[in-house]
């Protein structure tokens, strides 16, 4: 296939907008596992649950009115919904071994899978744009979605207002310190409980923010959860997991390696970011921004 | 203990002993066995919405055939089970329902590997299997035999049928994109054959193949708009309309390049996607519930969509996947009632070249290859007045006859296959 710079142009866009998308959806997770060494397995289902709340809000609220209200209303149901969730179920299990935590979190999955589907139904779902956000816009000859490169600003501003919260306030710092070694917080008598439930909660908060922006995008349906989680996890575990910022640039090196790939090698596309996932792995555990391991004493 | 508490107990005795009797009234005691059907399919997850349309076709024919009074008093029971669109799962239940609950028909699976597994296990075991909405053509081509039965059609003869009508279209360079799975792969080899035959000068510009469950195909849809093919087609297996036809909207792929694709025509695609559906685009399918507008068609529509109302399902045109089951169904029931029997052998031998009206005309099972012979309505997507939601117009019809394999074929593909 002949590469031409416009369809590198192309790729280079598309590429980066699909970067956006795992990215948001990335940073909590990892933000979750950095500070409170939880492999949260229903992290795609609070995704899918932000998707179809997105669409209860659209159904309830026509018209564009609808559309931006869910952008506010969904993420911050997730954000309860996750806080309900740290508080009576995962608190108890800080203490035990990460093997029991992965299967409640695991057991999560299926609890809101039958969930969903039992508020929702098994149809399919759809989410409308307003009109002004589906068409499609012109860049150097080559037509993008609007939609994509309103993601793409959301994704930026995301990353923005992330770097905000961690590096310019006292929270933020917490969270870092919290990051890097749970027991000093602790132990310099700040209430870890708490601040668990609040890392939480932006976790939650992010993913369903991802939910309703990504839902009109793509078909919402109960397979949601489940499809997203591993490319979400090898994007943060190549960042270094517990970093944000790794987090943006897995969800960049992916996101890139899959739209160049599949002009290059369509049947392995798909494979790339795991091959990497598990080089990153093999060579440096604590993922490319992550830091080498320190000995605990 | 006191004497009073000891009397009382021995009268809780007698009571949990006796309470088995009552659920047997003098009714059960004279009911026939009912003939049981276990139908798998994926009831949860991404496929289920249209699993249960399917099943909507199965309850519908049980009820009738029930109604009047079954085999000889001998009643249809359908056990659904939930094979979550997974192959190993479809099989394990499949043994279950034959061993355990000693089911007397297997039908179902959507999955076309997971319809393969049950298919070879209703082969050992000697039990009749009918699929009703699993399309890969090696189900009833190299790998059927005695027990299998079909009664949707095949991803060779949607294809082939989809390629002759590209070939009386201008379009030459076509570019391909598709679920990277065996039916993606079987439908786009069938289109690329159909289409070469009647159109040699023909050139495939590119090929793409996304993943299952894929969410995101802008990177696919960016490559494919820089290619600029002069058509494309879609080797969707169904679900997958949805994101790729919203996000190819989106790039305003159908404003500038004439797009093909199986399965778009299924009412539930135009009720979900509204603006996105893609007007202009070409589609098909075997079985369209306004096309031929045949009273029998009306007919089955009407009784189809009161089923559906009455299960919450407002507003339900029946789509392929509802016929599919509702086929299953009645090549099955009146098999049986041919046979006079439900005895495997028998039915096998009734269903064999059996020929039934239905909606969509006469529909024979053949009986070199067990499976159901579907003409294939094609044409380009367009508002029509009168219909709730865009429909086909300038429908062409291929016929069973063009596009099915001839026995001798499928007979030579078996005998290479041992």
């Amino acid at each position: 296939m002949p590469f031409s710079d416009s369809i590198i142009f192309a790729q280079f866009v598309s590429g980066l907008s699909r970067a956006m998308i795992l990215f948001i959806m990335a940073s909590g997770l990892t933000l979750v596992f950095g500070v409170m060494r939880v492999i949260n397995f229903a992290h795609g289902s609070f995704y899918m649950v932000g998707a179809y709340l997105a669409y209860t809000v659209t159904q309830m609220l026509a018209g564009p009115i609808g559309f931006w209200a869910a952008f506010i209303i969904v993420p911050i149901l997730t954000c309860i919904l996750g806080g309900v969730v740290e508080v009576v179920l995962l608190r108890r299990i800080y203490e035990k071994e990460h093997l029991l935590q992965m299967l409640l979190t695991f057991g999560l999955v299926f609890v809101f899978s039958d969930a969903v589907r039992m508020i929702w139904g098994v149809e399919l779902r759809m989410v409308s744009l307003p009109p002004y956000m589906a068409g499609s816009v012109n860049l150097l000859g080559h037509q993008f979605p609007a939609y994509h490169l309103f993601i793409l600003g959301l994704g930026v501003a995301i990353a923005l207002a992330m770097w905000l919260l961690l590096n310019r306030t006292n929270f933020g710092k917490l969270v870092r310190g919290a990051a890097e070694h749970r027991e000093m917080v602790g132990l310099l008598g700040y209430p870890a409980n708490r601040l668990f439930t609040i890392v939480f909660m932006m976790a939650t908060f992010l993913v369903g923010l991802a939910g309703a922006a990504i839902a009109p995008a793509v078909r919402i349906s109960l397979g949601m959860d489940t499809d997203i989680i591993a490319e979400c996890f090898t994007v943060a575990i190549i960042g270094g997991l517990g970093n944000v910022w790794g987090a943006l640039l897995g969800a960049l090196i992916a996101g890139m390696f899959y739209s160049f790939g599949i002009l290059v090698l369509p049947k392995y596309a798909m494979a790339f970011i795991f091959i990497l996932g598990g080089i990153v792995i093999v060579l440096r555990p604590n993922g490319l921004l992550g830091k080498t391991s320190q000995a605990k004493v | 203990m006191r004497s009073g508490n000891t009397f009382f107990h021995r009268f809780l005795v007698a009571v949990f002993l006796l309470a088995p009797i009552i659920p047997i009234s003098p009714e059960t005691c004279r009911a026939e066995p009912p003939i049981k059907i276990g139908v798998i399919d994926a009831f949860t997850g991404g496929a289920a919405y249209t699993s249960k349309l399917a099943l909507y076709g199965w309850q519908m024919v049980a009820d009738e055939f029930n109604a009047r009074g079954g085999l000889n008093g001998r009643k249809i029971e359908i056990i659904a089970r939930d094979d979550k669109f997974k192959a190993d799962e479809a099989l394990a239940q499949a043994r279950e329902l034959v061993l355990k609950e000693r089911v007397d028909f297997l039908a179902g699976v959507m999955n076309s590997s997971g319809a393969l597994a049950v298919s070879e296990f209703a082969k050992s075991k000697k039990k009749l299997y009918m699929a009703h909405s699993a399309y890969a053509h090696r189900i009833t081509g190299e790998m059927g035999h005695r027990y299998v039965f079909r009664s949707c059609p095949t991803a060779g003869v949607q294809g082939k049928a989809q390629g002759f009508y590209a070939a009386t279209k201008p379009f030459k360079r076509w570019y391909i994109i598709g679920d990277d799975y065996e039916h993606g792969h079987s439908v786009a080899e069938s289109f690329i054959k159909g289409l070469k035959q009647k159109k040699p000068d023909v050139v495939i510009v590119g090929e793409a193949w996304p993943k299952v469950g894929e969410t995101d195909y802008t990177p696919y849809l960016s490559a494919l708009m820089a290619q600029k093919p002069d058509a494309v087609y879609g080797a969707w297996g169904g679900s997958a309309h949805v994101p790729f036809t919203k996000q190819a909207k989106m790039f305003g792929l159908f404003d500038k390049i004439p797009y093909l694709a199986g399965f778009l025509g299924d009412p539930i695609f135009a009720k979900v996607l509204k603006e996105s559906y893609p007007v202009g685009a070409y589609t098909g399918n075997s079985y369209l519930w306004y096309y031929p507008a045949t009273p029998a068609n009306k007919e089955f529509v009407k009784k189809y969509m009161d089923y559906a109302a009455k299960k919450g399902d407002i507003n339900a045109y029946p789509a392929e996947a509802s016929f599919g089951g509702y086929m299953g169904a009645r090549f099955l029931t009146e098999a049986i009632l041919k046979a006079k029997s439900a005895k495997t052998e028998d039915v096998i031998n009734a269903l064999e070249g059996l020929t039934l009206e239905t909606a969509a005309g006469p529909l024979t099972m053949r009986a070199c290859d067990h499976q159901t012979m579907y003409s294939y309505y094609i044409g380009e997507i367009a508002p029509v007045p009168g219909y709730p939601f865009p429909i086909l117009k300038d429908i062409m019809t291929v016929t069973a006859k063009e596009v099915t394999p001839s026995c001798e074929e499928i007979a030579a593909l078996r005998k290479a296959r041992k």
